[in-house]
């Protein structure tokens, strides 16, 4: 068992790192991309979008002060 | 070979030589510690698996739909580059403490020094799994 929760941290580490709202982002991303790609919606741009609007949110609240 | 093709080898090249640093780290913590002929084992031993591994499931990967291929790893890749690269802004810009080689050749050297010492075919075990893992 252990065998196998050590193999579902990695996962996670390496998907969802320091900020879990970064990978869902992604995942919207893709996720907005498939469907406007599906409606005939020309969306490439969507994914460097989100994935920039992700980073700079992750950045800004990774360098709040924290509350005491 | 196209230059696309190049530009992708060489990425790839510099991605693993990322990676084989830090198994390095680990050898040489283990080797130094624990003596070498152990440890030489267990990486001769991870790397005839790697190969066999590499041999039997390669041409495989020719089975799999190359548009989901494309999908899976590129998500997976830009979720973990968005991790790496929001690490490496917050390490530049001080907000996250520096990646320090010789602590971690440092940590790996006590952790050697207190593992067990079984033996199994005349190989010292702990350093030859450590370093099996490592490669």
């Amino acid at each position: 068992m252990s065998v196998l929760r050590s193999f579902g941290r990695f996962w996670w580490d390496f998907v969802v790192g320091d900020d879990w709202r970064v990978a869902v982002a992604i995942a919207a991303g893709l996720g907005i991309t498939a469907v406007l790609t599906h409606w005939g919606v020309d969306a490439w741009w969507l994914v460097p979008v989100f994935a920039a609007l992700a980073l700079a949110g992750s950045l800004w609240r990774a360098t709040q002060p924290t509350e005491r | 070979m196209s230059s696309g093709t190049i530009l992708i080898a060489l990425g790839a090249f510099f991605a693993s030589a990322v990676e084989m640093v830090e198994a390095l780290t680990i050898v040489l913590g283990v080797g130094i510690v624990r003596g070498w002929r152990s440890t030489l084992f267990g990486v001769s031993a991870a790397a005839v698996a790697l190969t066999a591994l590499v041999a039997a499931l390669g041409p495989t990967l020719q089975v799999v739909p190359i548009d989901a291929l494309r999908l899976v790893v590129g998500a997976l890749l830009l979720a973990f580059g968005l991790q790496w690269l929001r690490k490496a802004i917050l390490r530049a810009s001080g907000y996250k403490a520096l990646h320090d080689e010789d602590e971690a050749f440092r940590r790996e050297r006590a952790a050697a020094s207190a593992a067990g010492h079984e033996q199994k075919a005349g190989l010292d075990w702990s350093s030859s799994r450590c370093c099996r893992s490592a490669s």
